[in-house]
């Protein structure tokens, strides 16, 4: 029986070159019987972790490779003999070489380059440890010394590292093969002596390839006379790009994804046939008949490798605590004193806790990697960046009282274990949220403290979903532009194959009017690359620290900003024995930060500042993340108990803010519980109702079992956290920490179904055991089963539930300013700007418009002295605060946010500096001194006229543009194309006059266009207005109206349709949950299936919309039960058939379609 | 070279090589297979692959025979 092994094999992580899953290429390697299987992708090494876990599963040998680009061995080419095309490249690689070149770490030194030579594609082998270490410098060098996306393997890097590594000469686009097919022979034979010469005659093969193309067989006649001339080994390969030969078609419209071209062009990287998939031993054979040796060598290569990543000595990043002491005392002094900081008094029972914790990171070896965090955690409170700590690692009370989070695990009764334990020897995973705006401060800190060769950025995988699927599938096809957008925009986030499903079940889909047998084998293609990679990103926050050179254990390359990348993902990353620390950037932390500015030069910013400082009360400094805010205040809860929490943390979605209408929190417990509660796993587990009944005393609390009380006590018998499923596996069926840790891991990750009813299986037959009955165990089981979509860690939700309190009392108590912050760090939150901005009204705050002479960049808050008389027939800028609002605080009442410039359209940076600057020197006094002084493009002038920041120095907008035109030099006058303008409403667009002697000024509604225009919002008034008396008429209700509205009554809404989304549901039938935005706030809408099903083609398109419903109170919030949804255009043309006069007669035009 | 694409009838060895075939009413056969190779074609539009032989006939042509399905040849071009 002939035996083979495949040695040139590209698996998707050659980016768009590999037309088969790794998962089916080592499956099909082992059905067709061979031993071992090279993975060999172009320039990187992010198959092989997943490779060795796959391979060692299926019981063959893992062969790490590599297909690198190299330079000549040779002499150069002379340039007529290279086409235009590898001409052009060469000059947009020497360009972006020079942009770069500034940007080269002078620690690897690099090679420089003036114009970058030919490459040739050599394939590398490892056979074993050693040969990967080789892999990764040489890979690393050949990225960071080049432009990126143009990595080179020079000569003198591959004679460096070269230790445990075979090579072959490589495809069609090797030198040799190159050569040899120019008839080159002399030139040849010189670069295969050369490579012997390097590799040692033992590791350099000719290789051989049969793709049954035009003059194949010829070639490889003559690529053996060649080895048998120089004395070199050959050896058979296939080129592999999938696994079996139906895999063509995706390997080859993948070919032109990449080269951006359609199936119908003809590119040269298309390949002629579907002979480059895994072939069987026989087929090989066969293809070589002539040439025995060449598939035997296969063999013999692959019999001298083993597995590149064995077990391997820790990488965890080494900290030299001051004054030479030794690691473990620094932590435990660090630690100790800590304590004393937050707990007072270290009772034993702390003491207890801290010595074990201890123990297991030491045991573990992770003190150093604790210092190193506990340095970069003392470096951010040091320059003042807020942070807060968040995940497992608030489990851990040592964490606590090293200042990295501010959950008291000890106080809380979490279990150390969920984070950290011998049995499971994980490592630790720290994440630290940090101000979004400086968190690269932080990441540079730990570049410049341990040294960039130590340090590297986290990789991550953009993968192909089902829209990008199908746009790059779409376009590849020839579909048009117009066509794959109108389907893609229509697919909800959905893996690739999962279309065909996902098509039939949501009405938005089904009843779209598409028909979508066209694209039938689209799907299926689409399905076929699921998950596939398409390039490399960087994760947002994941750094790797290690203490040896981070070159000798992964690649390193150029990712988009500038950062050096390791080529593996988070999880590949911890394989490879790595600890991941990770640096996020939270846009509500720089919020807080910003909202702390705003108000520190005020008064109330004193009596705050002196609030947020760190506080020790009887000795003891309270838990908390960053500061002390007055803990358990009323007001704010009785605003959370309202629902009223948009803009705060965690609490704000529409899904929150029914549940807290119903939840009647009043203590910071309720809090944790709430920002678990709503996540799939509580909802799918049924856990939703019974808790929000029992909370409010509505429901017994029973316990199936006695031994659960102790664990379900604080969340009222409802099992909510992952800490209390590994205490009742632990309690109930007698699971080791491991175990339940296993448990646990298997229920947050994806592939869980079929080892969740194993693990039932298992649990059941355990409590058993222990005395447990069997439906009881049963029903205990079922409870936990939930949680195979997501369940949450206490700790996190306690890190969460804090900075949900801190922000829920600034916006109570201090709405200006939070909101103001709010909407300085936008895009953020669930809501869009223009939704803070009526919720902030709301809160009795008033808007000031933009302007040139008060605003800030940012927005900004002022105090007003008295209220602005309103102009004839305008509203006034500020509202009452409506009857049923929370009473202001006196403080509150006398403020204004004022909107920043930034948001203003096509404004860029150093237009809004000069501006400044300008007006930091004297204030612009008219338009002509304001154009004179600041010269900016007439477009970023127009806008500014457009927002309404020009209005102080000429209040007529009209005239501000003719100024303008005259003063910036052009003869047309401006106007936004309709195209521009986001809304289209029944009256039409107005219409400049074409005189330049007409100037009345535009309407209020044209204003407010403009400002939606120029700012993304509008600012004196909100779209539904212009309708509200119309709309009146009609019986339908605002938001505020609604509210005080019979329950049970049937109602009439309209607005601006805000985040129309569909969360999971116990029933798993779908909801629809969104709100309706209109002047005076928000309405809550609840779409249930059948109506749906009616109308769910309307709910994700249409922005504007009419819904009629029943009113359901929830606690002290309510909601619409949809009957009847129309787009708003729709409701009032039909309504305004049935009115007999008046302006309003004329049905407005239909909106364009979307699409 | 001229491009032909007409059908062909081909008698093939056991493994399926081509050792005969008539043309315009003349017979060639088979000297050697000089090339031999496979083209997808375009398989979105559900065209088959084709088996593409370079033949030298006895009579010194060279000939390249496209075998389409069982039974099916064609044959692509003439190399005069």
């Amino acid at each position: 029986m002939t035996e083979f092994v495949h040695l040139h094999v590209h698996s998707p992580y050659s980016f768009l070159d590999g037309g088969s899953s790794l998962d089916r290429l080592v499956q099909q390697a082992a059905a067709l019987g061979m031993p071992a299987l090279a993975v060999t992708d172009h320039n990187n090494l992010s198959a092989i972790p997943d490779l060795h876990r796959l391979a060692r599963e299926a019981g063959v040998l893992p062969i790490t490779g590599c297909e690198v680009d190299v330079e000549a061995a040779g002499p150069e080419q002379n340039a007529s003999e290279q086409t235009t095309q590898e001409q052009n490249a060469r000059k947009r690689n020497s360009q972006a070489q020079n942009a770069l070149r500034s940007r080269r770490p002078s620690f690897l030194g690099g090679s420089g380059h003036d114009l970058p030579p030919r490459t040739y594609h050599l394939t590398l082998l490892a056979t074993g440890p050693e040969g990967y270490r080789s892999l990764c410098r040489l890979l690393s060098r050949a990225h960071l010394d080049h432009p990126r996306g143009a990595p080179l393997v020079t000569w003198e890097n591959l004679a460096a590292h070269k230790e445990g590594l075979i090579a072959l000469s490589g495809c069609r686009r090797g030198e040799i093969p190159t050569l040899v097919r120019q008839r080159r022979f002399t030139a040849a034979r010189a670069v295969a002596e050369k490579y012997r010469a390097l590799f040692g005659p033992e590791n350099f093969f000719i290789e051989l390839i049969h793709e049954l193309v035009p003059g194949n067989l010829h070639q490889i006649e003559l690529l053996v006379e060649l080895a048998e001339a120089t004395g070199l080994p050959y050896v058979a390969s296939n080129n592999v790009h999938y696994a079996e030969k139906a895999d063509f078609a995706v390997h080859d419209i993948l070919t032109c994804v990449r080269t951006l071209t359609t199936l119908e062009d003809v590119h040269r990287e298309r390949r002629l046939n579907a002979e480059n998939y895994l072939k069987s031993p026989d087929a090989m054979a066969a293809l070589f008949a002539r040439w025995p040796q060449a598939v035997a060598n296969s063999v013999a290569i692959a019999a001298r490798c083993r597995p590149a990543l064995d077990a391997h000595e820790p990488l965890f990043p080494a900290f030299t605590p001051p004054g030479g002491i030794p690691a473990p005392q620094y932590l435990r002094d660090l630690t100790f004193a800590g304590a004393r900081r937050r707990y007072g008094r270290v009772t034993p029972a702390i003491q207890a806790r801290l010595e074990n914790e201890l123990h297991v990171i030491h045991a573990l070896g992770f003190d150093e990697y604790f210092l190193a965090v506990w340095d970069i955690a003392r470096y951010a409170r040091e320059k003042g960046i807020r942070f807060a700590g968040r995940g497992s690692a608030a489990d851990s009370a040592v964490a606590y009282c090293l200042g990295l989070t501010g959950v008291d695990a000890i106080g809380r009764g979490l279990m150390f274990e969920r984070f950290l334990s011998l049995e499971r020897a994980q490592k630790p995973d720290i994440d630290l949220d940090f101000d979004a705006r400086r968190r690269d401060e932080v990441a540079a800190y730990v570049y410049q403290r341990y040294g960039a060769e130590h340090v590297a950025s986290v990789a991550t995988y953009n993968t192909f979903q089902a829209r990008s699927a199908v746009r790059d599938l779409g376009k590849a096809m020839g579909f048009t532009e117009e066509e794959i957008g109108r389907l893609a925009k229509r697919l909800p986030h959905a893996p690739a194959d999962a279309i065909a499903d996902v098509i039939q079940r949501l009405p938005e889909l089904r009843k779209s009017g598409l028909d979508f047998s066209r694209y039938a084998h689209l799907f299926q293609l689409a399905a076929a690359v699921a998950g596939f990679p398409r390039h490399y990103g960087t994760h947002l926050g994941g750094l790797v620290i290690s203490r040896r050179p981070i070159t000798d254990i992964a690649p390193l390359q150029w990712a988009a900003k500038g950062v050096a990348i390791v080529q593996y993902d988070k999880d590949q990353v911890e394989e490879l024995g790595l600890i991941k620390l990770d640096l996020l950037s939270l846009r509500m932390l720089s919020a807080v930060a910003d909202a702390e500015t705003l108000l520190a030069p005020q008064p109330e910013g004193a009596a705050l500042g002196a609030l947020m400082a760190p506080a020790v009360v009887q000795g003891r400094e309270a838990p908390g993340s960053f500061d002390t805010l007055p803990a358990e205040d009323p007001e704010t809860y009785a605003m959370i108990r309202r629902g009223e929490t948009i803009g705060v943390f965690q609490l704000e979605s529409p899904a929150q803010r029914a549940l807290q209408s119903r939840l009647g929190a009043d203590h910071f417990e309720d809090l944790v519980a709430s920002v678990a509660l709503i996540r799939p796993g509580p909802i799918e587990g049924n856990m939703v109702e019974p808790f929000i009944a029992r909370r409010r005393g509505l429901q017994e609390i029973t316990y199936l079992h006695p031994q659960l009380r102790p664990i379900l006590e604080k969340t009222y018998g409802v099992v909510l956290f992952q800490e209390q499923v590994i205490q009742i596996a632990t309690v109930i069926a007698g699971f080791t920490p491991g175990e339940a840790d296993r448990l646990r891991r298997v229920m947050t990750h994806a592939r869980s179904r079929r080892d969740m009813e194993e693990i039932g299986r298992e649990f059941v037959a355990r409590a058993r055991q222990r005395g447990v009955e069997k439906e009881v165990a049963e029903t205990i089981f079922s409870y936990i089963q939930g949680y195979a979509g997501y369940g949450f860690c206490e700790a996190h939700a306690a890190a969460f539930a804090d900075t949900a309190y801190k922000t829920a009392y600034l916006a109570r108590h201090y709405p200006a300013h939070f909101f103001a912050a709010l909407l300085s760090n936008q895009p953020m939150g669930f809501y869009p700007a223009s939704t803070l901005l009526v919720e902030a009204r709301r809160r009795g705050v008033a808007i000031l418009p933009p302007d040139v002479n008060k605003s800030e960049a940012e927005f900004s808050v002022e105090r007003l002295e008295a209220l602005p008389v309103p102009s004839p027939g305008e509203r006034p800028p500020t509202q009452a605060p409506p009857a049923q609002s929370p009473r202001l605080a006196a403080s509150s009442a006398r403020w204004a946010i004022r909107v920043g410039l930034r948001p203003v359209r096509a404004l860029e940076e150093k237009h809004l500096q000069a501006l400044l600057a300008q007006r930091r020197q004297r204030r612009f006094t008219d338009l002509y001194d304001f154009c004179q002084r600041l010269p900016l493009p007439r477009d970023v002038a127009e806008n500014l006229v457009f927002a309404g920041a020009l209005a102080s120095l000429e209040p007529n907008r009209r005239r501000a543009l003719w100024t303008l035109a005259r003063l910036l030099g052009s003869s047309r006058p401006p106007e936004p194309s309709p195209q521009q303008l986001s809304l289209a409403l029944p009256w039409e667009a107005g219409r400049l006059a074409a005189a330049p002697s007409a100037l009345q000024d535009f309407s209020a509604l044209e204003k407010m266009q403009q400002e939606l225009f120029a700012l993304g919002f509008s600012v004196e008034h909100h779209p539904l207005e212009f309708w509200r008396p119309h709309l009146r008429r009609l019986g339908v209700k605002s938001s505020r109206e609604v509210q005080a509205a019979q329950p049970g009554s049937v109602v009439q809404v309209a607005g601006v349709a805000i985040r129309p989304h569909r969360p999971p549901t116990k029933s798993g039938r779908i909801v629809v949950f969104l709100s309706l935005e209109d002047e005076t706030g928000l309405v809550d809408v609840t779409v249930f299936p059948q109506v749906y099903e009616k109308y769910g083609q309307i709910l994700f398109t249409e922005p504007l919309l009419w819904i009629r419903g029943r009113l359901e109170q929830r606690g002290q919030g309510q909601a619409v039960l949809a009957q009847q949804i129309a787009p708003l255009q729709e409701f009032l043309a039909a309504a305004g058939n049935s009115i007999a006069s008046g302006a309003m007669n004329r049905p407005g035009p239909r909106r364009k379609g979307k699409g | 070279m001229r491009t032909v694409n007409q059908p062909v009838q081909v008698q093939t060895d056991a493994q399926g090589r081509p050792v005969k075939f008539s043309f315009q009413g003349q017979r060639y056969w088979v000297q050697t297979i000089i090339d031999f190779w496979r083209e997808s074609g375009r398989w979105w539009d559900h065209e088959p692959e084709r088996q593409i032989y370079r033949v030298q006939t006895t009579s010194g042509g060279v000939f390249e025979l496209e075998h389409l399905s069982a039974g099916h040849w064609q044959l692509y071009c003439i190399f005069d």
